[in-house]
């Protein structure tokens, strides 16, 4: 029992020390680590992993872009910035504590464990982005950002190993529009006073959503009211001429 | 004076005239309307003696006639005011009839009554009725060609309208909801009813009122139809000359159907001495 309990403590204590602050423990993607232990804390912003340099636990950050979301802006106005004292906040298994502890910038932690998904969008939106030439600096995305709003954040002390990041593909834009990555990209509404196409399934002129409706789904429409009450006639009109009443 | 009302009657309506033409010309839920304005002109002249026997009679009632005159006009500016083409095309048989019930006689309007009412019947149905029927015929004739293609052994799933079948899907579209056949059959059922006097009112009522069953069942059949013939030749069945055929095929068979029940309801009689006049005139 012993034993167990001292293996999970050094396993713990082990996450605690390189684990990236933005992996999770339930849905972490390899580019979660990638990008947080590779990332400028100006792309990242206030998502941990200042907080991590800041702790020392990570190497000089890479210069290259990384397109990352800042999670400050991104994940909504009210993401908390971090504070010095959040990196020593004892952990507390019922309060907010453990969430900062382990997610670092969010208050209540469940954005950032539910922008996987997110991240990985916006990193492909970024990546449609024309590239740059070979011999361009790489810069860090999303330098269209304001960056006032953000606290500097400090130099990392060198000399402090971490865990060897991978190499990263070529450089992508430096030049990164829309920077919202919530607008820019949907289709506006239709024009309400537009009128529908001729002979369209709006049209009350048309033939009424016959044919295909897309889909491999088919309307079953019924013939036209003209054709139906004349064929109504001509049973009545051999009815009634059965009955000698015409 | 029976010309200027007319000129100005003409004139009141011939915006709404104009209209509803067009709709009837246009919209394929509508058009039976030129069959039974057809209908109504033709009986009007086959009663053109006996109008003019009426005629010659001194009108009575003409108080009832300015009301409905007057009741018809006021449903015209309701019309007009409430934007409600609906209304403004049910002032005009209103209007029509006061003013024939004025100028001429109950008598005439009497002989009349059947063209007024088939006029009547010839305006499309208001959105608000359209609408408010159209999804539940639409449900119903889902559940209806499920439980017939369940019963052909077809397995077939059915979500709302939407029937999955293993080959194709079918959806009863708003078209496919069986109103068309439901006014349709209706009107014939009125005319059936209308041709064949000699019954009870009742009985009358009855002969219309077995339409709209008729008409909601065999449209559920019409789709069954489609599905077993889509699951049967695949899915282009469901769509070009086979459906319009299969569509009109099943609205001749309800006629059929109608006319059976109204043999069951009113058995048939020799000659109708009500319509004997009326044909011979």
């Amino acid at each position: 029992m012993v034993v167990i309990l001292g293996i999970a403590a050094a396993a713990a204590a082990m996450w605690d020390r390189y684990a990236p602050p933005n992996a999770c423990l339930f849905c972490a993607a390899p580019e979660h680590y990638d990008m947080a232990l590779n990332a400028t804390p100006a792309a990242v912003g206030t998502s941990g992993a200042a907080e991590g340099l800041r702790r020392n636990q990570y190497p000089a950050a890479n210069s290259s872009a990384i397109p990352g979301p800042a999670y400050g802006d991104a994940a909504g106005g009210g993401a908390r910035r971090s504070q010095p004292g959040d990196a020593r906040r004892p952990w507390t298994p019922w309060g907010k504590g453990a969430d900062l502890h382990r997610y670092g910038s969010s208050e209540v932690g469940g954005p950032d464990v539910a922008m996987g998904g997110l991240w990985r969008l916006m990193t492909l939106a970024h990546r449609t982005t024309e590239p740059v030439a070979a011999s361009a600096p790489p810069q860090a995305a999303r330098t269209s950002q304001p960056k006032a709003a953000r606290p500097a954040p400090k130099p990392p002390r060198r000399g402090v190993p971490g865990p060897a990041a991978p190499p990263l593909a070529a450089p992508v834009a430096t030049v990164v529009t829309p920077t919202n990555p919530f607008t820019g990209f949907e289709t506006g509404p239709a024009d309400p006073f537009q009128p529908p196409p001729p002979g369209g399934s709006l049209d009350p002129g048309g033939p009424g959503g016959s044919g295909s409706s897309g889909g491999g789904t088919s309307a079953t429409p019924e013939p036209a009211s003209l054709l139906l009450i004349g064929t109504g006639l001509l049973v009545l009109a051999g009815e009634l001429r059965r009955r000698r009443v015409i | 004076m029976g010309v200027l009302l007319a000129l100005a009657l003409a004139w009141l309506y011939a915006e709404t005239l104009a209209g509803l033409g067009r709709e009837w010309l246009s919209s394929p839920d509508a058009s039976y309307g030129v069959v039974l304005a057809a209908v109504a002109a033709a009986v009007a002249w086959q009663r053109r003696d006996r109008v003019a026997r009426a005629c010659a009679e001194p009108p009575t009632h003409r108080s009832a006639g300015a009301f409905i005159f007057g009741a018809g006009l006021l449903l015209f500016l309701a019309g007009q005011l409430g934007a409600d083409v609906f209304l403004t095309r049910l002032s005009l048989v209103a209007v029509l009839t006061g003013t024939l019930w004025f100028v001429a006689g109950a008598a005439v309007v009497r002989v009349l009554a059947a063209p007024l009412a088939f006029v009547l019947m010839a305006v499309p149905l208001p959105a608000l009725i359209v609408n408010a029927v159209t999804l539940p015929l639409q449900f119903t004739a889902s559940q209806i060609a499920e439980s017939t293609l369940v019963t052909a052994g077809v397995a077939v799933f059915r979500d709302g309208n939407v029937l999955e079948l293993p080959s194709t899907t079918l959806q009863v579209a708003e078209a496919c909801s069986g109103l068309r056949s439901l006014v349709s059959l209706t009107a014939i059922a009125v005319l059936l009813a209308w041709a064949t006097p000699g019954h009870s009112r009742l009985a009358r009522v009855a002969m219309v009122a077995a339409a709209i069953p008729v008409a909601i069942v065999m449209n559920g059949f019409r789709i069954a139809g489609i599905g077993l013939a889509c699951e049967a030749w695949g899915p282009r069945m469901a769509s070009g000359a086979w459906h319009t055929l299969s569509g009109w095929l099943t609205f001749a068979a309800s006629a059929v159907v109608l006319i059976a029940i109204q043999r069951i309801i009113a058995p048939d009689r020799a000659v109708p001495p009500a319509l004997e006049g009326a044909a011979a005139a």
